[in-house]
């Protein structure tokens, strides 16, 4: 280890400790509350209402306050609105609970997370991962993710989640002399003095809204996030272990998200769980919201989870649809008489995913795990150039990708730490300048508070081979933190 | 690895050192407490007096009120009602049912909401209107000290005991 990745290593567990200090000093207590006023008329349990609640079972009557709640003077104003004031809460999650859910009362509900990464490359400066691999060296804010969700009513429920970007600027972009041309996105500001500023984007994650109809049917209807799996669920960095997704999961062998239509539902036979759900979408194109070729896609998730031994998740998800992508001109038709579009296929094929994953947490234990797997059959005339740096640049074949990973973390019992492994390989071949590739990753996992994590993971790449562009040739091994929250 | 007894390795391994003992530190409060106060304490689970719910497991309530959607083709979903995060019978509640402390709870919430999920169930600070919203709520459910329940409510059983039955379980040390 460089010494400037020991000094990293050495600041990380620094910053975790001086943030658990700060935590540990500044935390509210973890006692009950104090003895609140005690109730203005006391309740009395009758024999109707409790029969068989003996006098010995009930608390001391001595006891300034129940610990429990009490009467308010406001509880008329309170009623029906559930908003009324709460003594402290532990964050704003939980501070949430008293005003969220209500189909009496349409509020709109803001939270989201973000998170702040450093990652260093554990690397000679002459290895060409030095200059391709992105976000070297640097600060960066990645993810910023706010959600608004909303209860309207008689089942009805809405979400929407964007993040915002600093993207398009800084993005690259090959031309065909092999120059990587940035994206800058520089304007003039009016609002001030004309001084530069960037602009950034925003993506939509998802938006839909939903209908319950019972517990075993509810429909889906807008962008959602594809049901497969554990980590796109999980989505958010403070909610996921590791600091970066698996290749297998970053590598879309699903879909990431889908715009159409989700039913789902569970039933609970004690002690199993079983739920289902069945998407019909665009599926896979060049835009979200047009489906070129009107060839929707399908998609099935099935599962089963138990509470009888820790918590047992399996599940199996199913992907097919198809992919078009074309570009469009005018031209004249009729003699002249009028106009009419054509469109030549730019890409066209046929794909199918299928996965299998687990999750099993059991006291401080999480083991969990996914396998997924990817192919795609092209259309004849339908196969686009490969993009390759390196001649000779042919046409893309039929593939099958696919990638696994496994993930053991064990949460420390007096310290909100959770060390964790990480081994994860992946077989790409519709991307040949990556050859097949094995990653160990370990790390922590520190959560001073239910709403901010704190991660450090080193991780070894190990590739089977060159790759088209002798990538594989040179050794990868990275050191990443990051700080991630929900707010 | 022989730079493990370096000694700017050595001020990493104090600084660890330092974090565990920390942790030890912040645990030792609880551990006091829990010594001191060994008063048990009795949950009443009750419904609205028309609810047809006459006992539910101890897996069932820890569904109910991890909004697990039980409903089934009735849709007729339970309602639970919380007491407010840092009260002593939610603690204990959580504890005992959820198997849960508040860290872990917040946890869980916060994890679902990120997945997009509904959030918690509504956390109520007034036992009086606790009381009236489990009543006037299709499927209302919460809990309370057998002291506190009135006749606008009917307490449940829980693994099919009653609170004075020996094995009731829900009970906490507070």
């Amino acid at each position: 280890m460089t010494q400037f990745g020991r000094s990293l290593t050495v600041g990380s567990v620094a910053t975790l400790l001086l943030l658990h200090a700060t935590a540990l000093f500044a935390a509210e207590p973890t006692a009950p509350v104090p003895p609140q006023a005690p109730d203005a008329s006391p309740p009395v349990a009758t024999p109707e209402a409790l029969p068989a609640a003996s006098p010995t079972a009930a608390p001391a009557p001595d006891a300034p306050a129940a610990p429990g709640p009490t009467t308010a003077t406001a509880d008329t104003d309170a009623e029906g609105k559930f908003a009324a004031a709460s003594e402290t809460s532990s964050d704003s999650f939980t501070a949430g609970e008293e005003s969220n859910d209500s189909d009496s009362q349409r509020k709109l509900d803001l939270y989201g997370f973000a998170d702040f990464t450093y990652q260093r490359l554990l690397i000679p400066k002459s290895n060409v991962w030095t200059r391709t691999y992105p976000s070297v060296n640097s600060f960066a804010v990645g993810n910023f993710n706010l959600y608004l969700s909303s209860n309207l009513g008689d089942s009805w429920r809405a979400l929407a989640e964007v993040r915002f970007l600093y993207l398009p600027n800084g993005s690259t972009n090959n031309d065909d002399g092999g120059n990587a041309i940035r994206t800058d996105t520089t304007v003039l500001d009016y609002a001030g003095f004309e001084q530069p500023i960037r602009w950034g984007g925003i993506r939509i994650e998802r938006i839909y809204v939903e209908h319950e109809f019972n517990g075993l049917l509810k429909l889906q209807v807008g962008q959602f996030l594809t049901p497969y799996g554990i980590w796109n669920v999980d989505h958010g960095s403070p909610t996921i272990i590791g600091i970066k997704k698996p290749f297998v999961v970053a590598d879309q062998l699903f879909p990431e998200q889908q715009t159409g239509l989700q039913l789902y539902g569970s039933g609970f036979l004690d002690p199993l769980e079983v739920g289902y759900h069945l998407t019909l979408s665009n599926g896979r194109g060049p835009v979200e919201y047009q489906d070129f070729n009107d060839d929707k896609a399908f998609g099935a998730r099935l599962y089963a989870k138990t509470d009888a031994i820790g918590s047992l998740t399996v599940g199996a998800s199913f992907y097919r649809g198809g992919y078009y992508d074309r570009s469009a001109k005018y031209v004249i038709v009729n003699d002249g008489k009028g106009v009419d579009q054509k469109y030549t296929t730019v890409s066209k094929y046929q794909e199918m995913s299928i996965g299998a994953d687990v999750k099993w947490e059991y006291k401080s234990w999480l083991a969990q795990g996914e396998f997924i797997m990817n192919e795609a059959n092209y259309n004849q005339g339908a196969r686009p150039r490969i993009q390759v740096i390196r001649p000779p640049q042919g046409f893309i074949a039929d593939y099958r990708r696919w990638g696994a990973y496994g993930l053991l973390g064990y949460r420390l019992p007096f310290i909100p730490l959770m060390p964790y492994a990480i081994v994860q390989h992946v077989y790409a071949p519709d991307t040949p300048n990556i050859p097949p590739a094995t990653a160990y990753e370990v790390g922590v996992n520190y959560r001073p508070t239910a709403a901010v994590v704190v991660k450090l993971e080193y991780t070894d790449w190990r590739f089977s081979g060159p790759g088209a562009v002798g990538f594989g040739n040179y050794p990868l091994r990275i050191l990443a933190s990051q700080v991630a929250w929900a707010f | 690895m022989a730079s493990v007894f370096h000694p700017r390795s050595r001020r990493g391994a104090l600084l660890l050192a330092f974090g565990v003992a920390l942790s030890l530190f912040s645990a030792l409060p609880r551990s006091e407490h829990a010594a001191h106060a060994a008063q048990q304490v009795v949950l009443v689970v009750f419904v609205a007096k028309d609810s047809p719910i006459q006992n539910l497991k101890m897996t069932e309530l820890r569904r109910v009120f991890t909004n697990a959607d039980d409903s089934g083709f009735s849709g007729q979903r339970s309602m639970p009602f919380n007491h407010t995060a840092r009260s002593a019978d939610r603690m204990g509640f959580d504890q005992t049912v959820l198997r849960m402390s508040p860290e872990e709870v917040s946890r869980f919430w916060i994890d679902r909401k990120i997945r997009g999920l509904p959030g918690p169930p509504r956390a109520v600070d007034s036992l009086s209107q606790l009381l009236r919203l489990v009543n006037r709520t299709a499927g209302g459910i919460g809990y309370a000290r057998p002291g506190q329940v009135t006749s606008e409510v009917r307490a449940i059983r829980v693994d099919g005991k009653l609170p004075n039955e020996a094995g009731y379980p829900l009970q906490f040390s507070e």
